[in-house]
């Protein structure tokens, strides 16, 4: 029997390489590793695609209920916020406004929700194999993107039921994206490695979330928020990226270039402090999860 | 030693962790926070332990090498540190090669995944590129024996097709460095047979393998060289041989003899068991491990208060619990039907080698009054190893299937003309 075995071994003695590994206590503050990460990509890619063909797969209805989730959303908003409360949208049909609008934030909520316990729903690997730890929170983001995707499509379908042509501006879209996702991203590290010692974090995350929804304008502009409650907007840095990712996709209405600049600010800056952390509090994740 | 290049080497490596007191062991961040507010000047205090302290060693490529020890010795920690999975507190390790570590068959598995995208997947999670994966397909769902089944979900897989799968993702990776724990406590005795095999051929085709194991014959069988760990620390390195011998001298759980003070002997209605041992009857030590050629003998003391027709009997059973035999001296001409005085008795008896096959065996001690009447029943009196030395096994690896091990009679003829 293990003759033929052998033979498939022996054969396989071309891929010997001349790695050499040290394995050594670290220092606190390692740097993040993108070339690490980069080398594992066919295990993110992987992982990726387990997370789609799941979520694709286990519902029947598969890319319907993708969509039937954020259009309900968008039309209960746009009765509530725009017929009956009568909140301004830009110029733009509500519906457009906020079906956009709640595309970019089901990004950057779902990337959170998904990323954050991607430690926690990954603890068997965690424990047993080793790869770069960031790359959970980084191939959680996959799935998200996926559901963006077809949302996006259908956002672009709907404008034209409304004769919007997207503007040239579109080709700014990728760049909002990258944003929201180094945002999302940055959060979710953080919160990933804090949860693997804090249980309870996971509860505290969909609490804030819809709390976050509601102050940033999603279902309303910016000029249809009392004066008093500015502040609070403006320092929310899904404000600038909303607003910056309607003016690509509309091509029209007012940029707050000062508002855009400091959301991307704040998005590098999360992404920074939230990775770092995670390398710092990475290695206990073993011993701990 | 070998001469061939250096594959691994471990200098001076130790891993510490720290364990929080159960009352300030804190879980929850809302915990966390109670703990500061209360007592806002305390600091928890921790506890140091040791899981693996001054490990030294080195390792030539194509060595096979077995890691013994008791449950919490440490060899899970230094697998892990091995396997990057954990960092050392202190020390350092130089690997030259690839590492490929299997920890745990089917890390990563997804029950609403078909066979195929798991194979991609945990392939990928064990480090393998896609494109190696995809060449290695046929030879891994051939290995596993689940062609029919490939585009199945493995929800529907029975838990041996499931195992046979996990490992044959494991087997066909293809690292310089194997790390391998205890995996072949899974699965029918025909495919362990074939993993073992598998890991034999890594081995034979110039890879290193670290193999932790509690299953003594077959780390006997395959691996040239034993590291034995006790409380952290690395207490033996050496020849396959004897490095077990040392691990089976040092530890049985249960005693192999036994002595009872008067008040504590166990028994009822004037008799009371005092002294039970296992020994060899050639030279009479006592001893716990036995080779599997050996006889083993059992004998116990009683004490007798009052006169009767009293049988001693022994059940040995397996670690398990199973019943392997009961015996009792009940046909024996001269004691069998005797009355005992009072007085104090020694009864011995003797079990033949090749009876049992390898592993822990526990003594039950009995004795009746009028037959049927037990006044002692002493169960884990006394208990024994019995070890596969590998000889009389042919180049069969694996486990040795079996309660009982007979040497029996075979005879085989050709039958001239039958063939067509």
């Amino acid at each position: 029997m293990s003759s033929r075995i052998t033979a498939g071994w022996t054969s396989r003695l071309k891929y010997m390489t001349n790695t050499h590994t040290v394995i050594e206590p670290s220092s606190a503050y390692k740097p993040v590793n993108f070339r690490e990460i980069w080398d594992f990509r066919d295990l993110v890619l992987s992982l990726a695609n387990r997370d789609v063909t799941l979520r694709y797969r286990q519902t029947v209805l598969g890319v319907v209920w993708v969509l039937l989730q954020p259009l309900l959303q968008s039309a209960i908003m746009a009765v509530v916020f725009s017929r009956i409360a009568h909140l301004k949208t830009d110029g733009l049909p509500a519906f457009a406004y906020i079906f956009v609008g709640m595309s970019v934030f089901n990004l950057f909520s779902s990337i959170v929700t998904k990323a954050s316990t991607s430690l926690l729903s990954n603890a068997a690997l965690v424990s047993k194999v080793f790869f770069p730890r960031l790359i959970l929170p980084f191939a959680a983001a996959f799935s998200s993107l996926i559901d963006f995707a077809v949302s996006i499509v259908a956002a672009i379908l709907i404008m034209a039921v409304y004769h919007i042509i997207p503007a040239w501006t579109i080709i700014f879209l990728p760049v909002c994206i990258l944003f929201v996702i180094l945002l999302a991203e940055g959060i979710s590290c953080f919160a990933a490695a804090w949860m693997v010692v804090y249980r309870d974090i996971q509860f505290v995350i969909p609490v804030m979330l819809p709390l976050l929804m509601y102050a940033s304008p999603v279902a309303y502009a910016m000029e249809a928020i009392p004066k008093r409650w500015q502040l609070l907007f403006a320092a929310n840095p899904i404000t600038g990226l909303l607003e910056a990712f309607r003016w690509c996709i509309f091509g029209r209405g007012y940029l707050n270039v000062g508002q855009v600049v400091y959301a991307m600010a704040v998005s590098i800056l999360f992404f920074a402090v939230g990775t770092i952390n995670f390398k710092r509090v990475e290695k206990r994740f073993a011993d701990v999860i | 030693m070998s001469s061939n290049p250096l594959s691994v080497t471990v200098r001076n490596l130790a891993k510490r962790y720290r364990i929080a007191d159960s009352q300030a062991k804190v879980t929850t961040a809302g915990e966390a926070l109670m703990n500061q507010l209360r007592n806002p000047m305390r600091r928890t205090v921790y506890r140091d332990f040791w899981a693996l302290r001054d490990i030294d060693f080195d390792v030539h490529r194509g060595e096979v090498i077995g890691i013994i020890g008791r449950n919490g010795a440490g060899k899970s920690t230094l697998l892990k540190i091995l396997s990057r999975i954990t960092e050392p507190t202190t020390g350092r390790i130089d690997l030259y090669g690839r590492v490929g570590s299997l920890l745990e068959v089917g890390t990563g598995f997804h029950s609403e995944l078909t066979g195929r995208e798991n194979i991609f997947l945990n392939g990928a999670i064990l480090g393998m590129k896609r494109s190696e994966i995809r060449s290695q397909m046929d030879a891994i769902v051939e290995f596993a024996e689940v062609n029919r089944f490939l585009d199945t979900p493995v929800k529907r897989y029975s838990s041996g097709m499931f195992v046979r799968l996990a490992f044959a993702v494991a087997a066909h990776l293809n690292p310089e460095i194997l790390i391998v724990d205890e995996v072949l406590a899974v699965g029918d005795v025909a495919f362990q047979k074939k993993c073992l095999g598998k890991m034999e051929d890594v081995a034979q085709s110039g890879r290193t393998v670290f193999f932790v194991s509690h299953h003594l014959p077959s780390v006997q069988v395959l691996c040239t060289r034993v590291l034995y760990l006790k409380n952290g620390e690395l207490v033996c390195d050496g020849h396959t041989s004897e490095v077990v011998d040392q691990y089976i001298r040092d530890g049985l759980d249960q005693p192999f003899e036994r002595r009872w003070n008067v008040d504590e002997a166990p028994g009822r209605g004037g008799l009371r068991l005092r002294y039970v041992r296992v020994y060899a009857p050639s030279t009479g030590v006592s001893s716990s491990a036995f080779d599997l050629s050996e006889p083993i003998g059992v004998e116990f003391e009683i004490d007798c208060a009052l006169p009767g027709r009293y049988t001693p009997s022994i059940q040995v059973l397996t670690s398990q619990g199973t019943c392997v035999f009961s015996s009792s001296n009940i046909i024996d001409p001269e004691w069998g039907t005797a009355i005992y005085e009072t007085g104090s008795y020694k009864m011995r008896c003797t079990i033949p080698g090749y009876l049992l096959n390898d592993g822990h065996y526990s003594i039950t001690v009995f004795v009746n009054r009028d037959v049927a009447e037990s006044l002692i029943v002493t169960e884990n009196a006394a208990a024994f190893l019995i070890t596969d030395d590998g000889s009389g096994r042919g180049d069969y690896v694996g486990p040795w299937a079996g309660v009982t091990r007979p040497q029996l009679k075979w005879s085989v003829e050709q039958i001239p003309g039958a063939f067509v």
